[in-house]
């Protein structure tokens, strides 16, 4: 009896011991273009949720340019990981080059199935198109991500750049991507977001 | 003779004697002439060309950004921002206002991603751009698309939305009406390929629609037209009042910087060629006029007993120079004037924008002022040896009479050497540049000097020769070391100046030119996912094409270098400048990196040693190739580690090689290679290039690649590329062209000095021939002689272009250097050939002539 319960506390220690995986699968918002890796919104958010006490690993699967057909082979990649949360946070650049929405609709639906498959916890987060890309273009592409977060049961991020986008003070020269300020704001969002899960 | 006793008191004119006294030698007044003529010419012509193509292409930078000044940022300017650019503007200046922008444009059938350009009337203030309609929209021109629902589209995009001219797009909220086609825009740079097709249409019409609300990623663009200040003062003026990173300033000549870079080359190397083409005249000219004036000695012995001054015989001397030279600068001006079409028809290779070719007065001035007071100048330290003339010469036997110089001599070379060095600064325009051509030539002559003169010495050791012509050969460098010196100083330089083209030009090519057999592609594919490659190729493969230079690209960021952390973190980007806060940036930017087999046709390893093998196990440290001028601005060195974080995962690697990559080649090229074996399963995309294809069949290709595999994007280079090939290849040619006309006048001169030469030798040959030496004796001591200096002479001078060739490179052209084999070996051997066999013909000419021409002497 004695030997069984010293083997549940130390399972218990273990795993308390034994950092949780966060994978935030994305492209250079995520990467944190032009800004310090350990500046970058990844890093900040493994800082906060550590501060909160939380022993948890933020992996920053973010690159540059990706659109989200690439998230279905770098989603096999990092799921050798076991990761425990997986924040997926692509589709800015179909967007922005103006891919058919339902191809990205598709690309993100097999990723969250694959994720789901494995039983890992999926997060998405939602992208805006900015209003000149057209207002029926924009509309469209707004409405998908809640659309798959109500299909697949996920947690939805409303909009991964909020209180950022536009915000002169918080973004690079490009007006795109956010600047150290900016990542700060981006690591809050995602935290208040996401902090039950943890 | 009687005539000349009384030649003041008679007050027969100067000038007359000058006429007669050039009449009297016509052989070396058309030589001299030709030598300068040919010097001037090129000088005038590629100097006009220079200056044409300057103007020019400022025009053509102006007009990529179609104004002077450009001020830009990636949101809406607010009227305060507006105020203070504009009081810092000069007054009179003229104001464009445009707004660019990605969106998504909407047909009957289908979306499509645009690139919008909303243009208010005053765009483009330079440069055009043609519609199919046979229109050509310049700034003045009526635009329909400004007071009308109406928008000019690129060919591309009628094709795509499977549109014609008079069908409707819709944009935002407008339904726009396609009025035109856009067939050329002068404000596309060559590097610009755009990832959608443009469409312009009028800001008015779009100006309130919701397009341009909060979050819009929108370029607004003022541009601004004036006259009265540089550009980049007004743009500096500008930055300091703004204090905002996020506003760019732009001026022409940073728009234009890419595509100009190259074409500067083109200038600078003209400019070089010019001036080595006028240096190389007067070379020419200085050593005629050398011997000439020797051969003129016991004329002005015999003038002086007769009662002629000496200061009147320098003045005459002066004067003969001076009329030659003035002769040469209208004869050079005339058919400059005459060639002035031809230039006109080369320039009109380069650049779309056509001024027409002139000479500047500047160069006119120029070339006269060249043409008299330099040959005075040079011909200085010669006339000065007149004033020393004594009538015991008369009793000297020979046909060079020394005269005596001093050290203090050497003083009188300094007003030619400053005039060089003033039309060398001149051309070049800096003081950096103009040093090192002057010291090159100076070093040049000293090392010629004294290696050659050494030489010459050694070749005593053949004095003691049985066979006759090798002896006599060699006892005109023992009796005349001096004479023999000059002759061998002067062929070197001429040898050194003909060197210094081919091998510039080689080097500039070298840049400019693609490489061999290049397969150039018409699309640019890219954002293929690792699984898609197979069914891509194969799909391809059905339709006869293959998926050329297919290269892997994984991302990774450099965190650390040699263990110190790379990235630099910014805590305030306000306390830091536009250009730390780039540099910073460019630092924290991850990179793509790529793995091949082999270098590809576009690259060669400058050092160390490219790796070609795969890794031997996973653990080793990967072998990095670098791009040389990427290595260079981080200050990544041979033999440095770097750590990577691909997604996560850290991968060493060590610097063990440097690429020099062509970017013109339009193959995928990486600043960062690694070794095969480590990146093979991380998450990766692929980039490929088709082949060239019709028009037809790119447009026919995008649209099937898009409907089967949507996630890949495509960049249709076509356009660019042919306007690349197709200056490449003017502009090569050009090249050539100027190097093979800078070479033509180069053997004319030394032509001309070898004639002089073997001319001098006259006086010797007759004494020989009247004691009794036979023709083929002759002929044999003299080709000997020759082979001597100019086998010195030719491989001392060609040395020395290439040394000449390679400082130049690295100062003027970003150390570009190729050794041109051909010129360096096939010039070298076409001036010694042509030394033995006018040194043969000279023999042949000499003995033929009667006994009696000794007495002439």
């Amino acid at each position: 009896m004695k030997a069984a319960i010293f083997f549940i506390f130390m399972t218990i220690l273990v795993t308390q011991l034994q950092a949780k995986t966060l994978l935030i699968l994305g492209d250079s918002l995520t990467e944190g273009i032009g800004v310090a890796k350990d500046q970058a919104y990844p890093a900040l958010l493994e800082k906060k949720i550590r501060t909160s006490g939380k022993n948890w690993k933020v992996i920053n699967a973010g690159i540059s340019g990706a659109t989200s057909a690439s998230g279905i082979s770098r989603m096999k990649w990092h799921m050798k990981q076991k990761p425990d949360l997986v924040i997926l946070a692509l589709g800015a650049n179909d967007g922005l080059r103006g891919f058919a929405i339902s191809e990205t609709e598709k690309n993100l639906s097999t990723v969250i199935e694959m994720g789901q498959k494995e039983k890992i916890q999926m997060v998405l987060a939602g992208m805006l198109m900015p209003p000149n890309y057209g207002k029926e273009y924009s509309e469209k592409f707004k409405n998908l991500f809640p659309k798959l977060a109500k299909k697949y049961k996920v947690r939805l991020i409303p909009f991964l750049l909020d209180q950022v986008a536009s915000d002169p003070s918080l973004n690079q020269a490009d007006g795109i991507h956010p600047n150290e300020k900016g990542h700060q704001v981006v690591a809050e969002t995602v935290y208040k977001n996401i902090q039950d899960l943890l | 003779m009687s005539s000349t006793t009384c030649i003041e008191a008679r007050g027969v004119s100067l000038i007359k004697w000058v006429i007669r006294e050039l009449r009297g030698n016509y052989q070396f007044c058309l030589l001299f002439l030709l030598n300068i003529s040919i010097g001037l010419v090129g000088f005038i012509c590629l100097d006009a060309y220079k200056t044409t193509l300057s103007m020019s292409l400022k025009e053509q930078a102006k007009s990529f950004l179609s104004a002077e000044l450009a001020v830009t940022v990636r949101r809406l300017f607010n009227d305060q921002e507006i105020n203070k650019i504009e009081s810092q503007l000069p007054a009179g200046t003229q104001r464009g206002h445009l707004r660019e922008f990605f969106s998504m444009v909407t047909s009957k059938s289908q979306s499509r991603l645009v690139q919008v350009k909303a243009i208010d009337q005053t765009y483009p203030f330079y440069g055009q751009m043609a519609l199919r309609s046979g229109k050509k929209i310049e700034s003045s021109s009526e635009k329909e698309i400004l007071s009308q629902k109406k928008v000019w589209v690129y060919p591309e995009l009628l094709s795509q939305m499977k549109l014609e001219v008079g069908d409707s797009l819709i944009l935002g909220d407008q339904n726009l009406v396609i009025a035109d086609v856009i067939t050329d825009d002068t404000s596309q740079t060559f590097r610009l390929a755009s990832l959608a097709p443009k469409i312009y249409v009028g800001l008015d019409q779009i100006k309130d629609s919701s397009l341009f609300s909060k979050g819009s990623t929108i370029s607004d663009v003022f541009l601004y037209h004036f006259e009265k200040e540089e550009p980049q003062v007004v743009a500096e003026r500008i930055k300091k009042t703004l204090q905002d990173n996020t506003i760019q300033v732009l001026t022409d000549k940073e728009a234009s910087e890419d595509s100009g870079r190259v074409l500067g080359y083109l200038t600078d190397y003209l400019g070089l060629v010019s001036l080595i083409g006028l240096f190389m005249s007067f070379l020419g000219g200085v050593y005629l006029y050398r011997s000439y004036l020797f051969s003129r000695v016991k004329n002005v012995a015999i003038y002086n007993t007769l009662g002629l001054t000496r200061a009147r015989a320098q003045l005459m001397y002066i004067v003969q120079v001076a009329v030659l030279g003035l002769l040469a600068s209208l004869v050079s001006l005339g058919i400059s004037y005459s060639l002035l079409p031809v230039l006109q028809k080369l320039l009109a290779e380069f650049t779309p924008i056509q001024i027409a070719v002139h000479i500047p007065m500047k160069t006119v001035f120029l070339a006269i002022f060249s043409g008299v007071v330099i040959s005075i100048l040079v011909g200085l330290p010669f006339l000065r040896g007149l004033s020393k003339i004594q009538v015991s010469t008369l009793f000297q036997e020979g046909s060079e009479i020394h005269l005596e110089m001093k050290l203090s001599d050497l003083f009188f070379y300094a007003p030619a050497a400053v005039a060089f060095w003033s039309l060398t600064f001149w051309q070049a325009n800096s003081f950096m540049v103009t040093n090192i051509f002057v010291s090159a030539f100076l070093g040049a002559l000293i090392i010629l000097s004294v290696i050659g003169g050494a030489l010459l010495q050694s070749l005593r050791l053949l004095q003691k020769s049985r066979y006759w012509p090798v002896k006599q050969a060699v006892l005109f460098f023992v009796r005349r070391p001096i004479s023999a010196l000059v002759s061998l100083v002067s062929l070197g330089l001429g040898v050194l100046l003909i060197q210094l083209l081919p091998q510039l030009k080689t080097s500039i090519q070298s840049e400019v030119e693609m490489p061999k057999n290049l397969s150039l592609p018409s699309i640019f594919i890219f954002d293929i996912q690792s699984d898609q490659v197979e069914i891509l190729k194969s799909w391809l493969g059905e339709n006869n094409l293959k998926l050329n230079y297919l290269s892997p690209m994984v991302r990774g960021r450099i965190i650390r270098h040699n263990n110190q952390t790379f990235e630099e973190r910014i805590e305030n980007q306000n306390t830091l400048t536009r250009e730390e806060e780039s540099e910073k940036r460019f630092r924290n930017r991850a990179v793509n990196i790529s793995y091949r087999e082999g270098l590809a046709e576009s690259e060669e390893v400058v050092q160390g040693k490219f790796p070609v093998d795969p890794v031997k196990s996973p653990n080793d440290i990967a072998e990095l190739s670098l791009e040389k001028k990427y290595a260079e601005r981080l200050g990544f060195k041979l033999g440095d580690e770097l750590t990577f974080d691909v997604q996560g995962v850290e991968i060493k690697g060590k610097v063990t090689s440097f690429r020099k990559v062509k970017w013109n080649s339009f193959q995928p090229n990486f600043f960062i290679l690694i070794q095969r074996g480590v990146l093979e399963d991380a998450p990766q995309t692929y980039l490929g290039a088709l082949p060239r294809l019709t028009p037809e069949q790119v447009d026919h290709y995008q649209k099937e690649l898009v409907s089967r595999f949507p996630n890949v994007s495509m960049i249709d280079v076509t356009r660019v590329i042919n306007r690349v090939v197709e200056l490449t290849e003017k502009m090569s040619f050009s090249l050539e062209f100027m190097a093979l006309i800078a070479l033509f006048a180069g053997f004319m001169v030394i032509y001309s000095m070898i004639i002089q030469q073997t001319r001098d030798r006259r006086w010797d040959l007759n004494m020989l021939k009247i004691l009794g030496a036979k023709e083929g004796q002759l002929a044999q001591m003299l080709v000997l002689e020759f082979f001597f200096i100019s086998l010195i002479g030719t491989a001392l001078g060609a040395l020395l272009g290439l040394g000449v060739s390679a400082g130049i490179s690295l100062f003027l052209f970003e150390g570009l250097f190729v050794v041109n084999y051909a010129a360096l070996f096939g010039a070298s051997a076409v001036i010694i050939l042509m030394c033995l066999i006018l040194a043969y013909l000279t023999t042949r000419k000499i003995v033929r002539e009667k006994p009696a021409v000794f007495f002439e002497m």
